[in-house]
């Protein structure tokens, strides 16, 4: 519940609480817990027996439920049941964690596993329950694209603030392209990667930060034995469109070093779509 | 196979002294024996420019070659351009990402 109001608000409607709603003590004890300030017994027992409860009141008379739910429209409406039943499961075991699900499950009914996300100050380890996928992520992943996607159609224990605005260096976005030809071409599972690149391409190319189901219907349309070929014209013509040629320059540098590369590692393959992609780039952008 | 005999056959193998980085005594001990193989076999191949290499974006002098083993366990074997191999990471998926990102792969 904690998540779900901020101190910004407190500060705001802070004559209103006192007026008909809190003592001082008590908006004192609230701000505290907001601000995750430790408190003592007093205060504990002040905040979960009388302050949590009138605030829980407010915020079901308010339409704000515990859970919030982006684009309900989009899901399925059994798994928005089941979702729920997780969430609350989940806030048991980590009290003051922020906790999200998302993914294709809350959308389309052929995927069955559940995608925790778990948002903490402290390292720990993901694990799987059952059908249940817990990912434990540092809390400077609420300011990724990735959490910006991910949030738009999600239930959690807080209010989403995604980040609208994004860079994505050159250099990132190559990294990005290299490693999913990686391991495309060593038959790895690449689809977290090209969720990655795509949602960042897209992103570079539109401004658009798509949301789960529009990076699934996307990521279908790779899906396919010429993935590879697909992928070096998209990405060729999405850095020829979207950096400015001086931008480019170090394509050239890369090149080179690819091209040097290659002759020493001839069996290296993903070296030849590295060098086919730049040099169609700065075609392009020529 | 325990980590320190693995360790020494890899520094045998590639014919020199090496880093081992990441959870690598644990990960490897938890491998099986044949996966064990792999990985050695694996950086006699790197050695003899028989994989696929890639190249940091941070320096360009630095050159990489990675491999899965299993679900969730990734190499990253380091080297400096026809010079010597810098360091050996193997560790879960989740902590490869960051040592990907750290050598700018």
């Amino acid at each position: 519940m904690e998540n779900l109001i901020n101190l910004k608000q407190l500060q705001q409607n802070e004559h209103l609480l006192l007026k008909h709603i809190y003592t001082h003590l008590q908006l004192k004890i609230l701000k505290k817990k907001i601000q995750h300030k430790l408190l003592d017994s007093n205060e504990k027992t002040y905040y979960y027996k009388f302050i949590k409860p009138k605030m829980k009141a407010l915020l079901a008379f308010s339409g704000t439920e515990d859970i919030i739910i982006q684009n309900k429209e989009l899901m399925i409406p059994e798994r928005i049941m089941e979702a729920k039943r997780i969430l609350q499961q989940m806030q048991r075991k980590h009290k003051t964690a922020k906790i999200l699900i998302s993914g294709s499950f809350l959308f389309h009914k052929k995927f069955q596993d559940i995608d925790v996300f778990i948002f903490t100050k402290y390292h720990k380890e993901d694990y799987r329950w059952k059908k249940i996928q817990v990912n434990f992520l540092p809390e400077s992943a609420l300011d990724s694209l990735f959490f910006s996607s991910l949030c738009q159609i999600s239930l959690s224990n807080f209010i989403p603030e995604p980040r609208k605005e994004f860079t994505i260096s050159l250099k990132e976005a190559l990294q990005t392209y290299e490693m999913l030809v990686n391991e495309i071409i060593n038959k790895e599972n690449y689809q977290i990667k090209l969720r990655e690149f795509l949602l960042q391409t897209e992103y570079l190319s539109k401004k658009v930060i798509l949301n789960p189901q529009q990076l699934y219907l996307l990521r279908k349309k790779f899906n396919q034995n010429k993935i590879l070929l697909l992928l070096q014209k998209y990405f060729a013509e999405n850095l020829a469109l979207n950096y400015p040629k001086k931008e480019l320059i170090p394509l050239k540098t890369y090149l080179k070093d690819y091209q040097k590369l290659s002759k020493e590692y001839k069996e290296s393959v993903n070296l030849n779509y590295y060098i086919c992609t730049y040099q169609e780039a700065l075609e392009l952008a020529s | 196979m325990q980590a320190e005999e693995g360790k020494e056959k890899i520094k045998d193998v590639i014919e020199q002294d090496l880093e081992f980085e990441g959870h690598f005594n644990k990960c490897f001990e938890n491998l099986k024996e044949t996966q064990q193989q792999e990985l050695i076999l694996w950086i006699k191949d790197c050695k003899e420019h028989k994989t696929n290499v890639i190249q940091s974006k941070l320096d360009r002098e630095v050159i990489g070659f990675v491999k899965r083993f299993g679900s969730n366990l990734r190499a990253i074997l380091t080297k400096r351009k026809e010079s010597y191999f810098i360091a050996l990471f193997l560790d879960k998926h989740k902590y490869y990402e960051i040592e990907m990102k750290k050598f700018g792969f």
